[in-house]
């Protein structure tokens, strides 16, 4: 059988046939698949919904849910942008509440209500619109070539405005067309909104009340807290206040207790309502024995009672008294019956609201005393001052006469009718520098030459030499074997001894006795409140009589200068007086203890040194001619002038300058040719320490006598440690003024 | 080395949608910083807010992008209006270059794709490999890759895809910095010589009926096939009317060239598919390539087995060309026709599943992928443009 082979042209038909059922095939197969993509776009977007619904119910609030739901728009239908508007009843217009995919949108949108009522967009129940933006719709300027949009009402059926779907011009060519097809899902998609929103506003509500009511409940718990606080706060202040009310009583009753001064509250009676242990001690009564009596029963001596009773009712009416926020000084009565002088001071206070006086009492007894001496003492240390400058300048006029009647003397012998007369000028004048020396004494500036020396030795030789004057007056000694040393001026001490001799003397006109004794004591031993002694060893001295003694108005006077209990004439007053300025110069004290008709006693304290004992030095009785150079200085003329004659007259070359200035200068000129300087202490100007110390500067080995008729206190003494040589009182005569020299000028 | 980390998303705001990424690739908000970001995103996307955004959350990225038909990510696939994949990587300066063109078409393509590979070299010359989008709309891809290959040799893998809109075949753009290329090219070249990528593509079609001649071209513009005018030519074979829009051609039928015999074993298919990429006003259309007068183009049709099975032949042929080498990243070019033009999304997932898993099986491997007008990939020991494709890029450590 033969088969009928197909031309090429029969072949090419019939591909182009089959051809043509394959290409109708893949357009039926392109529907389906279409088709198919179309239930895909469908069922995407229902799920979207649905992952709308489980995104929008977790909103936690209506801003959150509007963009949700814009976002979910896009998402869901595929469309460019989106919009969720809310309706704004008052004002007739649309507001955004969210938008993304638009440009830039308005604050407010407003609706023309009767146009779109007319067109029937505002129909209740969702209902979804497609179509090209007409100007009159809100979103006609959006700029967006078609949108898609439904409205959405609230609960009562009221617009509460429009979501909205849309593509714009701008990208129009890429995004497909919005068809009518996505109306069912975009309408369900709005009611879910609208439910979802309806759930959202109500939680949204809620969650507001809850809001304000949790707000009023945490404010409410912050004003309890707060006030709660504040009452922690009280609690504790009031524990910290009482512990520290406690605390103060405790201090308080401490501070009472061990105070020196009595403290004594008063209640409104004037009755006594506190009395610490010091008023205890100061009145003597115990504190059972006056609690709850009237203060002034006890306190005041009967002469003062009304006065003090009428001040007190005065002080409670007005607050004013003169103890009133000051002191004042009463005298008051121990349990003893003893008067005594108090200091008091007043005050008013309240005590868990009652009023009181709170009263601090000093007993001033032992204040008193001590003022009483140490207004004494100020009186003779004034004194003193007064009296060491008229002892100056009288040393320097005697210096003057001394001098010349030396000179005189130096030219004629016993048989010259002037000797006699010049011998009692000289006489006198030794007594008139007695006289100043006592007055030195006394103002404490005559402690020139200070030396470690034994009192037991100066009161053994003193006393030898009394004796043997005043034989009706027995001497017992009771001196110390082993007696500290003391640091003194051995010719002020001997004045010292002579002067209590013979005020004791004086008080035993029928003879007696008279005690000297020595020991040794420490400070400690010392009594007198006005005194601070320094601490150390000391050597005590007494000088007892059995005379007539002294009352104590006497006793009170003693060391007064001028002040004497001899008949006129026979005392100078200078006695005792320079015995208390010796003894203070030599940082000594002085005590008296007598009564009358039973004698008296002057215990002395010194003192004491670690020093040796030096012996005294021997001076020779005759003048001797030497042939040195001495330079004087003194601003006083007469010294001068006398000075020069005196050494001339001894054989010594003298040059003479007539301030310190002067003297520097004579000395850089001579310097080689000088031996000793005689220099004057006080000098207006350069004194007599800066002259020492300039020309020290010149010639540390340079020779110098210290000369003066007054001595500031130390003053001397500071130069002779500095390495001046010797001191020399004027007035001085040649004899004395040859030794000095020729000691120093030997020790070469 | 080259660090790789990759994440996509459906979210809407664009804003939203770059930072969710950048979080998701880079593991939380505290360290967003990387030094190169490639993202592909749809048309819907704000493009501007994206490059902001970007900018502020990785102030010292190099970014580049492209816009697609849809995005491909380990998250699976997107093909939303508002789609928007990443790639962020980290490393060295020295590691990676970036470099743009503007105005690359179909008479250009030699010259800017060569100028753009020198910006390249310039930059970096020990480049290796290019990751390349360009203009879909006009271009002569295959003259881009001779272009390039001028300046790199023919050794050099390049691979990426020519950017798209939406199957609307109307524009498509370019992102580099803070710039927003309507017809332009960007390239990234990778210089970690530790690094290769591994190339493959497949599209499944199968050739139906005789072959159409170009009887009038220039360049890659057809003017008449069969001596009718093209357009009117091809839509008749395909059985539609005249009017149909391009995008009605694409799920119908393909045209295809047919491959040189040596190469079908390796392509899995005698024909390398062409997509027409733009028709004019006058009837002529713009081909992917050059189409020269001769050229014959044969009709093709899909078959859903032969792609899935191609799929599957072209992942195991991956597999085995990785030799156990953990893949570092994987860059991914599908045809925007293998979409929802020609998948709905149960398939779509299907597929992307079946070349994930064998491939990174349970392992986090960074994944960017988009659907565009064409591909890059090397077939036969050469860069080649394909169309209706799915191409894999495969990232591993260079074997010693």
């Amino acid at each position: 059988m033969s088969v009928d082979r197909p031309t090429y042209d029969e072949l090419k038909a019939k591909c182009e046939g089959l051809q043509q059922q394959i290409t109708r095939f893949s357009v039926v197969e392109q529907d389906l698949v279409n088709t198919r993509d179309s239930l895909d776009r469908e069922l995407a977007r229902f799920k979207a919904i649905e992952s709308f619904t489980k995104r929008a119910i977790h909103a936690t609030s209506l801003r959150e849910f509007a963009v949700i739901t814009v976002e979910s728009v896009i998402e869901a239908f595929e469309v460019e942008c989106s919009a969720l508007f809310t309706y704004d009843k008052a004002g007739n217009s649309l507001k955004v509440s969210a938008a993304l995919g638009i440009g830039e949108f308005e604050a407010e949108y407003p609706l023309d209500m009767d146009w779109m009522a007319a067109r029937g967009l505002l129909k209740e129940g969702a209902c979804a619109f497609i179509e090209q933006p007409y100007p009159k719709d809100p979103w006609g300027s959006l700029g967006l070539c078609q949108v898609i949009y439904t409205p959405y009402y609230g609960n009562g059926g009221d617009l509460r405005g429009f979501v909205l779907g849309g593509r714009s011009a701008r990208k129009q060519v890429y995004y497909d067309e919005i068809k009518e097809e996505l109306i069912p899902s975009f309408t369900v998609f709005a009611q879910q909104m609208s439910t979802l929103l309806h759930k959202l506003e109500s939680h949204e509500y809620l969650e507001r009340r809850v809001r304000e009511q949790t707000a009023e409940l945490i404010a409410a718990n912050a004003k309890l807290t707060k006030a709660n606080e504040y009452l922690q706060r009280e609690i504790t202040e009031r524990k910290r206040a009482e512990e520290a009310l406690r605390e103060s009583g405790k201090r308080l009753r401490a501070i009472t207790n061990t105070a020196t001064d009595a403290i004594v509250l008063m209640d409104n009676d004037g009755k006594i309502s506190y009395w610490n242990s010091a008023a205890e001690k100061t009145f003597g009564y115990r504190s059972n024995e006056v609690l709850g009596k009237e203060l002034h029963l006890f306190l005041a001596p009967q002469e003062f009672y009304d006065i003090y009773k009428k001040r007190f009712r005065e002080f409670k009416k007005t607050g004013e008294g003169p103890a009133a926020g000051k002191t004042l000084e009463l005298t008051a009565i121990k349990k003893d019956g003893t008067k005594f002088p108090i200091e008091v001071s007043v005050s008013s206070m309240e005590i868990s609201g009652k009023w009181h006086a709170a009263g601090i009492i000093r007993d001033i007894t032992k204040r008193k005393k001590m003022e009483e001496e140490l207004f004494r003492v100020q009186k003779l240390e004034s004194i003193g001052v007064l009296a060491g400058g008229i002892a100056h300048d009288f040393n320097n006029i005697l210096m003057g006469i001394q001098g010349y009647a030396s000179l005189m003397l130096m030219g004629i012998d016993s048989s010259h009718p002037h000797y006699d007369q010049l011998q009692g000028i000289k006489k006198q004048v030794q007594s008139g520098a007695r006289l100043t020396s006592q007055l030195l004494g006394y103002a404490r500036k005559g402690k020139y030459e200070v030396k470690p020396v034994s009192l037991n030795r100066l009161v053994e030789e003193t006393s030898e030499t009394f004796g043997r004057t005043r034989k009706e007056i027995t001497i017992h000694r009771a001196l110390h074997q082993d007696l500290f040393a003391i640091e003194a001026d051995r010719g002020q001490i001997e004045q010292v001894l002579l002067n209590l001799y013979v005020n004791a003397a004086a008080a035993m006109p029928g003879g007696g006795s008279l005690i000297l004794k020595t020991m040794n004591t420490t400070h400690e031993d010392i009594k007198g409140d006005v005194y601070d002694p320094k601490s150390g060893n000391c050597v005590l001295l007494t000088v007892t009589d059995t005379g007539i003694g002294m009352d104590k108005k006497t006793q009170k006077r003693i060391f007064e200068p001028f002040f004497t209990t001899k008949e006129m004439g026979r005392g100078t007053g200078l006695g005792l007086a320079s015995v208390y300025g010796i003894i203070k110069a030599h940082s000594g004290y002085i005590d008296v203890e007598s009564e009358k008709g039973h004698g008296t006693t002057f215990s002395i304290y010194f003192p004491a040194t670690e020093k040796k004992v030096q012996k005294s030095d021997e001076t020779t009785e005759q003048f001797i001619k030497e042939t040195s150079t001495v330079l004087l200085v003194d601003d006083e003329e007469i010294i001068l002038e006398v000075g020069k004659e005196m050494l001339e007259a001894v054989g010594y070359r003298v040059l003479t300058a007539r301030s310190g200035k002067e003297a520097v200068e004579i000395y850089k000129k001579y310097s080689s040719k000088i031996d000793i300087i005689l220099l004057d202490m006080i000098m207006p100007g350069m004194n007599g320490g800066e002259v020492y110390d300039r020309i020290k500067e010149t010639n540390p080995d340079i020779k110098v006598l210290l000369s003066s008729g007054y001595s500031i206190d130390g003053q001397a003494t500071e130069i002779l440690e500095r390495g001046c040589n010797a001191f020399i009182q004027k007035p001085f005569d040649m004899n004395e003024l040859s030794g000095k020299i020729m000691e120093i000028l030997e020790k070469k | 080395m080259l660090e790789f980390y990759s994440s996509s998303t459906r979210v809407v705001d664009s804003k939203k949608a770059i930072a969710e990424c950048l979080e998701n690739a880079l593991g939380g908000k505290e360290n967003l910083d990387c030094d190169l970001i490639i993202f592909y995103t749809a048309m819907g996307h704000d493009f501007k807010d994206i490059l902001t955004e970007a900018h502020r959350l990785s102030p010292n990225a190099q970014i580049v992008g492209c816009t697609c038909a849809g995005v491909i990510g380990k998250e699976g696939v997107s093909e939303s209006m508002k789609a928007l994949a990443i790639m962020a990587i980290r490393g060295e300066n020295n590691e990676f270059a970036v470099a743009s063109k503007e105005k690359i078409t179909g008479s250009s393509s030699y010259e800017v794709a060569a100028q753009l590979a020198q910006d390249l070299k310039n930059k970096n010359s020990k480049i290796n490999m290019i990751h390349f989008v360009a203009s879909g709309i006009d271009i002569a891809a295959d003259r881009a890759i001779e272009g390039m290959e001028s300046i790199f040799g023919p050794d050099i893998p390049i691979f990426g895809a020519t950017s798209s809109d939406n199957m609307k075949a109307i524009s498509s753009f370019q992102f580099i910095g803070d710039q927003i290329l309507e017809r332009g090219a960007v390239a990234v070249g990778l210089a970690d010589p530790r690094l290769e990528v591994i190339t493959q593509a497949n599209h499944g079609f199968v050739v139906a009926g005789m072959p159409l001649e170009v009887t009038r071209s220039e360049s890659n513009r057809v003017f008449e096939i069969d001596g009718y005018p093209a357009w009117k030519r091809v839509t008749e074979r395909l059985g539609l009317p005249e009017t149909a829009r391009l995008a009605d051609t694409i799920p119908i039928g393909a045209l295809a060239e047919e491959l040189p015999g040596e190469l079908h074993e390796e392509y899995g298919n005698t024909h390398i598919l062409r997509v027409i990429a733009k028709k004019q006003m006058d009837g002529s259309i713009y081909m992917p390539v050059d189409c020269p007068e001769g050229t014959k183009l044969w009709l093709t049709k899909r078959d859903e087995k032969r792609i899935f099975d191609g799929l599957d032949r072209m992942v195991e042929q991956i597999v085995n060309r990785c030799g156990g080498r953990q893949p570092l990243a994987v860059f991914h070019a599908d045809c925007g026709a293998r979409g929802r033009l020609l998948f709905n999304r149960v398939l779509k997932d299907e597929i992307v599943s079946r070349m994930q898993y064998p491939l990174c099986k349970d392992e986090d491997v960074p994944w960017l992928g988009m659907y565009g007008f064409g591909e890059f990939a090397r077939t036969g020991g050469r860069n080649r443009f394909h169309n209706y494709t799915t191409a894999l890029y495969v990232i591993v450590k260079r074997n010693k």
